[in-house]
């Protein structure tokens, strides 16, 4: 790994996209899912799946990153449109905002998560980056 | 809608197995909350929990309280004090303000420490 390509404090800017993930919520996610909560009672996805697929997507989507950044604060609107098992979820994130105080690094990562044509999950992930 | 005036409280212990199902889960494999060797080397000196396993659970309060009913969440919250890996945590909340659907709502561990605080609020969807 070449040093210069890890996601940096320096390198995030207001605006920046850094992709879309597709997150199948496949079988072993449901496995993995139930090994924690517990059985599900239908095909319903449970609403904080849709948090685990966007923690994924937001460690997927910003690789490599250093180790040590902390997860600050979530604003996270769910719209009324339920997803079920083996949909797939398209998370897109992006960069909202950045501000050292303190210092400490803090960035704002907006997602949008989609099933089909429907938003089901927008919010923002607040961080605090390591140096 | 009529509005409980609380969230129902579900707990959740914790533990080795659970830190690894949430890794697979969320695909956050950091060595905080996995390798208790990694983990003891730094500030926290054990494995933590993941953060939105706790907000998960509190997802699952929020389920619990409002079932098949046709709303949508928004929640604005904050992480507050880390969770060792084998600790038990409590998820739940209480009515803010019944008019506009808002509670305030929390993760505790079973010693009052809070580890997750905010507010949800919840409104009706045709």
């Amino acid at each position: 790994m070449q040093a210069e390509d890890m996601w940096t404090y320096e390198r995030f800017e207001p605006g920046q996209v850094f992709g879309v993930v597709e997150i199948p919520l496949d079988a072993a996610k449901r496995a993995h899912w139930q090994e924690i909560f517990g059985a599900c009672s239908d095909e319903t996805l449970p609403r904080g799946m849709l948090v685990a697929a966007m923690m994924e997507a937001y460690i997927r989507a910003i690789q490599p990153r250093p180790k040590g950044n902390v997860h600050a604060a979530q604003t996270l609107h769910f719209t009324g449109h339920r997803p079920r098992w083996d949909d797939t979820i398209a998370i897109a994130v992006s960069c909202l905002s950045k501000e050292e105080k303190k210092g400490r690094f803090w960035v704002d990562f907006g997602i949008q998560a989609s099933a089909g044509d429907n938003t089901v999950l927008s919010g923002t992930i607040r961080s605090i980056w390591a140096q | 809608m009529s509005l409980p005036t609380s969230l129902k409280t579900l707990s959740l212990e914790t533990s080795a197995a659970t830190a690894a199902a949430y890794a697979e889960l969320s695909h956050d494999f950091n060595p905080l909350h996995l390798d208790p060797d990694f983990a003891a080397a730094t500030a926290f000196g054990a494995p933590i929990a993941h953060g939105t396993m706790a907000l998960n659970l509190l997802m699952q309060s929020i389920a619990a309280t409002f079932g098949d009913q046709p709303v949508s969440e928004h929640l604005d919250i904050r992480f507050s004090a880390p969770v060792k890996v084998g600790e038990t945590i409590l998820a739940g909340g209480e009515m803010r303000d019944g008019a506009i659907g808002v509670y305030d709502v929390w993760v505790r561990k079973p010693d009052g420490v809070t580890t997750l605080t905010g507010t949800l609020q919840i409104e009706a969807v045709a």
